[in-house]
């Protein structure tokens, strides 16, 4: 009886050393073993991804540009980005959160260069600041740093009850006028930060917020190369130091499907000369049904409502 | 044997669970977390490089006058550009020292000009014989010949003038509901008037880019010399100015700073926003009376002034009328007396004896 409990307890140890031996070398094989997973969840080893950042900067559109940058910084085989820009800008808060996430994404040691078709105006502009290079083509429109402040008009209306004199528009004129000064500074601040060793401009001509044509930008420092968006994936490429190397081109930020007008436009005409009709659908900046202060970085004057003068 | 089967059975579900399990982790680790989770502190998001200068506000309208009795009458009658609350400061600070107020126009009872037929008097003549200062702000109809002849002799008889006006060009800081619009643009009735007294309004606004109440537009003046209006003057800040062009015998009053600039021409220049001409005085600016921006920099000592410099005219009683006014065509009517009771005027304060100096 012993003698049995002897010999299963042998069997026993054996067992556990066994698999312990297992363990240790699986331990051993292990980072080959990840390493192959690795390579097979890549599509390439080495690429160059395109990040689009299209149509006006909201809320949105933001979260989703922010996602595929942060995919970008997950997928060890992207080793450069390109943001491919083609907005005029849009919402303070989202344009900020965006360069947010551009600046995460350089500051992880992914190399990022900016590639301008068509505009990439204030916000948009703000959130390619991190970008090493800012690549434009001659007709491309870039600059306008400044921001736009609206604000509804204040006090209660109608048979509204405010439990306080700002509750409505938020503050006085004056304390809205120091805010738009406020992120006027913050987004001059950034660009001279960023820029300002490469810029031909002062910050008060800066702060004109005009924009530039791209043959113009090159020469005054708001843009650095004159090309397309293949020469700014061959920068992003070299300065990933990848000689051969595939590109990985990302989403687009989808438009939370609303007819998006900047600036006006005429859909109808009829006999009479003086009639006409503009319609302006809803805007990616506002809340159905609220009137509440607005702080832009966007080119270009947002409109709303329908106006009409035909009659 | 069947133990040597077993031990390799063990290792080889041990070896295999081990490295399913490494070669999943890439993959479960692809879904993560960000790679880089640091959270950042750019320089252009500290407050401290970003927070604009809080300026400052404090002082009160103190008019320091001799006490007569006057009457400031304020121009409603032209189509102004402004509220009774935009100018609460100035008007409750006259009232408080006894001087009565009155407001020509507008849309009460009396209010409106009346076009002023051949030989006849306008209604702003008419006010102004019981009145000893005259206060125009932002007229968008134009005065008559009429008025203008009878300002120019209300001026030219003691009474004082103070005539305000703002940039006319269009402006991108009208809030409309969702964002800044542009206004209409609206022709200036002020040069018409002011150029009797030889000075003029243009039609940009100003704005400097290097030194402001924390927008471009927010310009500052100092004082150019001395004269009534800029005693104890330093700095004012006016909210959207224009600029005051003068000739003849007038004056610059008070010259905005250093690279102040012209939206029109976009030229730093040295530009004009107060001006006086004898009697008459030319702001280029409306905004600085209003209750939130009437104590900024020293815009309430300016505003003292600018009262003071109202009731402080020694008007000459105008002379009795010939029989039959040169040039007047036979038969045309006599200007009419003054009305046995109150001029057309409405909504008048209530005459007070003046305070005691």
């Amino acid at each position: 009886m012993s003698a049995e409990n002897g010999a299963n307890g042998t069997a026993a140890w054996l067992y556990v050393a066994v698999a312990v031996a297992a363990v240790l070398i699986g331990v051993f094989l292990a980072p080959q073993v990840m390493s192959l997973t690795q390579g097979a969840s890549q599509d390439t080893p080495d690429s160059v991804a395109v990040v689009p950042i299209e149509g006006p900067i909201t809320s949105s559109t933001a979260d989703q540009i922010s996602a595929n940058l942060r995919e970008v910084r997950r997928n060890e085989s992207i080793e450069a980005v390109v943001l491919d820009v083609d907005s005029p800008g849009g919402t303070v808060p989202a344009s900020e959160a965006l360069y947010l996430a551009v600046n995460r994404t350089k500051a992880a040691g992914i190399p990022v260069v900016a590639s301008v078709n068509g505009v990439g105006a204030s916000g948009a502009y703000w959130a390619m600041m991190p970008a090493s290079r800012i690549y434009v083509t001659p007709g491309s429109i870039v600059g306008s740093v400044g921001v736009i402040g609206s604000q509804p008009a204040g006090g209660p209306g109608g048979n509204q009850i405010v439990t306080g004199p700002d509750k409505g528009p938020g503050g006085t004129q004056e304390e809205f006028r120091d805010r738009v000064e406020l992120l006027r500074q913050q987004f001059v601040t950034t660009v001279m930060n960023n820029r300002g060793d490469r810029l031909d401009l002062s910050r008060e001509e800066l702060s004109y917020a005009k924009v530039y044509a791209g043959a113009v930008a090159q020469r005054n420092g708001v843009a650095d190369e004159i090309g397309g968006t293949d020469a700014a994936l061959q920068r992003a490429a070299e300065n990933a130091d990848l000689e051969n190397y595939a590109v990985t081109r990302m989403d687009p930020p989808e438009q939370p499907g609303l007819g998006i007008v900047l600036g006006s436009q005429d859909t109808r005409a009829s006999n009479d000369s003086r009639t006409q009709r503009v319609v302006v659908e809803s805007s990616p900046f506002d809340y159905n049904g609220v009137e509440t202060p607005h702080y832009l970085a966007l080119y270009g004057t947002p409109e709303r409502e329908g106006v009409s003068d035909d009659g | 044997m069947a133990n040597v089967s077993r031990l390799a059975g063990v290792f080889v579900v041990v070896l295999a669970l081990v490295l399913v399990v490494a070669a999943a982790m890439p993959l479960l680790a692809s879904s993560g977390g960000d790679a880089n989770p640091r959270p950042q502190n750019p320089a252009s998001f500290q407050p401290g490089n970003i927070i604009p200068e809080d300026l400052e506000q404090n002082g009160s309208i103190s008019i320091d006058a001799s006490g007569e009795e006057r009457v400031v009458l304020i121009d409603q009658a032209h189509d102004n550009d402004f509220d009774r609350e935009d100018i609460e400061p100035m008007v409750d600070a006259l009232i408080a020292q006894g001087y009565e107020v009155r407001f020509h126009g507008g849309s009460g009872p009396g209010g409106g000009a009346r076009p002023a037929g051949p030989g006849s008097s306008s209604p702003l003549n008419e006010s102004l014989r019981s009145a000893d200062a005259f206060v125009v702000i932002s007229p968008e109809r134009r005065f008559s010949d009429a008025a203008q002849r009878g300002l120019v002799d209300f001026a030219d008889r003691g009474g004082r003038v103070a005539l305000l006006g703002e940039p006319t060009s269009s402006t991108s800081s009208v809030i409309s509901i969702f964002g800044p619009a542009p206004g209409p643009d609206v022709t200036s009735q002020m040069t018409p008037l002011s150029s009797r007294f030889d000075m003029s309004l243009s039609t940009g606004y100003l704005f400097n880019m290097f030194e402001n109440g924390n927008n471009f537009q927010n310009v500052y003046a100092s004082a150019s010399g001395d004269g009534p209006l800029t005693e104890d003057v330093d700095r004012v800040l006016f909210d959207r100015a224009t600029n005051v062009n003068v000739g003849g015998d007038a004056t610059v009053a008070l010259s905005a700073t250093d690279r102040t600039a012209l939206s029109a021409t976009r030229e730093q220049e040295e530009y004009s926003v107060a001006a006086v001409n004898g009697n008459v005085a030319l702001v280029g600016d409306t905004s600085f009376l209003t209750p939130e921006n009437h104590n900024y920099a020293d815009n309430e000592v300016f505003i003292s002034n600018l009262a003071e410099f109202l009731v402080t005219g020694q008007k000459e009683p105008k002379p009795e009328p010939d029989a039959r006014r040169p040039g007047a065509p036979p038969g045309a009517r006599q200007p009419r007396p003054p009305a046995a009771g109150q001029p057309p005027t409405n909504d008048t304060t209530p005459p007070t004896t003046p305070a005691a100096p």
